[in-house]
């Protein structure tokens, strides 16, 4: 499951990269130089949220095993983590959320962009669609690979 | 021995800390560029500078609301809820001359008005204002669009509908009235109006002053590159038409003063200084100080796109803002001479952050 979990979230980082380059804040290297060379078109604006939810699932399934009775909060714990995420970039909430980031995140690698996720990220529910997508398909993905398992 | 229960859950359980930790990094990291500290020392393109920006004002995070004392009757104090977040439309010019054009208030802002007075007053109180339906206007022009509550306590809200020559006011479910402008701005100071209708009225005033100042500081945007290089800038304002009021200057002036060295970088703090400082537009004499503190600017690491410029930080705690100790003048004209009204004085005091971001 780690080794699956590690291939989507290689997979999600390429959409990235071919997608949106240098755009994107962990990919900041991609100069220039080396734009985006393909795109996998409107898919490619969802895929990574999908990849995401179901390799964070197949991560956590993979410590908690052999627990299958956790496997349902788990799904619906990531569900959940995901979509407040993507819920915290509506416009009615954005600003109440950046006005609460501590400021020592200012000048943090990556956490110096919290405010900017929340506030220039827009709300999609596409995105919410893709989250629910990856922990409905996580669920039996996981009693696949843990259907020999004894608890 | 001891054997461990099979419904216990294992030390392993703890890697789901990093786990969490890192999910929440990478959802984050997944973000557009931006909160580069380096700025435009690592952009070698030109900056550009787009048709549409988004804005966001929130309170300084020292706790100094926005406070305008009038003429010593009342004191009206802005309170954000958050962040009071809108968008722009300008046109960029020759060397990035920038020209606002129009703007818009999002739905689901709000801001509390605080009315305090030292005789006592009808509209003393809280004024809870929410924008309920986008509002669009032209820069320097009244809405054409919108709407927004107004909330001061029982029975009920009032709406305030904007239409495209003035706005329709109506308290709950009541039969909605029409007003021009005039009228509607009038009503605040209408002792004979319901008392409804004034605080509605209070509310878009202090919606349209705080509009308006924050263009007075993103209009000067533009200029602190100049700023920088003729530190500091010193500008005449408009001279009195006549006689000017006593103890006033014929023509005052306005000086910009840059507080930072070497290149303009984040942190940066600015003075405005406007002494004696006339507008023939808008009859009013300017005195006092706007302290501009902890510019913050960023660029979009490829494309050389301005990304995001203001005056502090939105976050928690972050210092500085848009500072002021100002003087607003009422002046007014009579044979020549010039006077100012003892009621016609506001004195502005606190600030806010302001910030514009690409959208």
């Amino acid at each position: 499951m780690l080794l699956l979990a590690t291939i989507l979230l290689a997979a999600g980082v390429l959409v990235y990269a071919l997608d949106r380059g240098g755009a994107v804040y962990f990919l900041s290297f991609w100069t220039s130089a080396a734009p985006p060379t393909g795109s996998p078109g409107s898919l490619g604006n969802h895929l990574p949220t999908f990849l995401h939810t179901l390799a964070f699932i197949l991560i956590t399934a993979a410590v908690l095993r052999p627990w299958p009775k956790l496997l349902l909060p788990v799904c619906a714990t990531w569900f959940g983590i995901e979509c407040l995420f993507e819920l915290g970039q509506m416009a009615t909430s954005n600003g109440h959320v950046a006005v609460v980031l501590p400021a020592w995140f200012e000048g943090m690698p990556v956490l110096e962009i919290t405010s900017a996720y929340f506030i220039r990220g827009t709300f999609d529910a596409l995105d919410v669609v893709s989250i629910a997508l990856g922990a409905i398909i996580a669920y039996p993905l996981v009693r696949l690979f843990t259907q020999g398992d004894r608890t | 021995m001891t054997k461990r229960s099979k419904h216990t859950l294992p030390w392993r359980v703890l890697w789901l800390i990093p786990v969490g930790l890192i999910a929440a990094l990478s959802i984050v990291a997944t973000g557009g560029s931006g909160g580069d500290d380096d700025g435009l020392d690592d952009v070698e393109a030109p900056l550009v500078i787009l048709p549409n920006y988004n804005f966001f004002l929130g309170n300084l995070n020292d706790g100094a609301l926005l406070t305008a004392d009038v003429g010593g009757e009342f004191t009206a104090t802005i309170d954000i809820d958050g962040l009071l977040a809108g968008n722009l439309d300008l046109d960029v010019g020759a060397n990035n001359t920038v020209t606002f054009l129009s703007y818009l208030i999002r739905a689901g802002n709000s801001i509390d008005i605080i009315i305090s007075s030292p005789e006592g007053s009808p509209l003393d109180g809280t004024i809870s204002v929410t924008v309920t339906s986008d509002i669009v206007a032209t820069v320097d022009e009244p809405p054409t669009s919108g709407v927004f509550t107004v909330f001061a306590g029982p029975p009920a809200n009032a709406t305030v509908t904007i239409l495209a020559n003035g706005v329709q006011l109506a308290l709950g479910a009541g039969e909605a009235i029409d007003y021009t402008w005039e009228e509607y701005t009038a009503l605040q100071e209408d002792e004979l109006a319901e008392t409804w209708q004034r605080h509605a009225s209070l509310a878009g005033s202090a919606l349209q002053f705080i509009i308006e100042q924050f263009f007075s500081v993103a209009d000067i945007l533009d200029d602190l590159e100049l700023v920088t290089l003729n530190n500091p800038l010193v500008a005449t304002c408009d001279m009195f038409t006549g006689s000017p009021p006593e103890g006033v200057l014929a023509q005052g002036q306005v000086t910009v003063t840059w507080l930072g060295s070497g290149e303009l970088s984040d942190g940066d703090d600015f003075t405005w200084e406007l002494n004696n400082c006339w507008s023939l537009d808008d009859e009013e004499l300017f005195d006092g100080t706007i302290s501009l503190e902890d510019y913050t600017e960023s660029v979009d690491f490829n494309s050389g796109v301005l990304f995001s410029i203001g005056f502090g930080g939105l976050g928690a705690g972050a210092p500085g803002g848009v500072i002021f100790d100002l003087t607003f003048s009422e002046t007014v004209e009579a044979e020549g001479v010039w006077t100012i009204p003892a009621d016609g004085v506001i004195a502005l005091s606190g600030g806010f952050v302001l910030n514009i971001q690409q959208p």
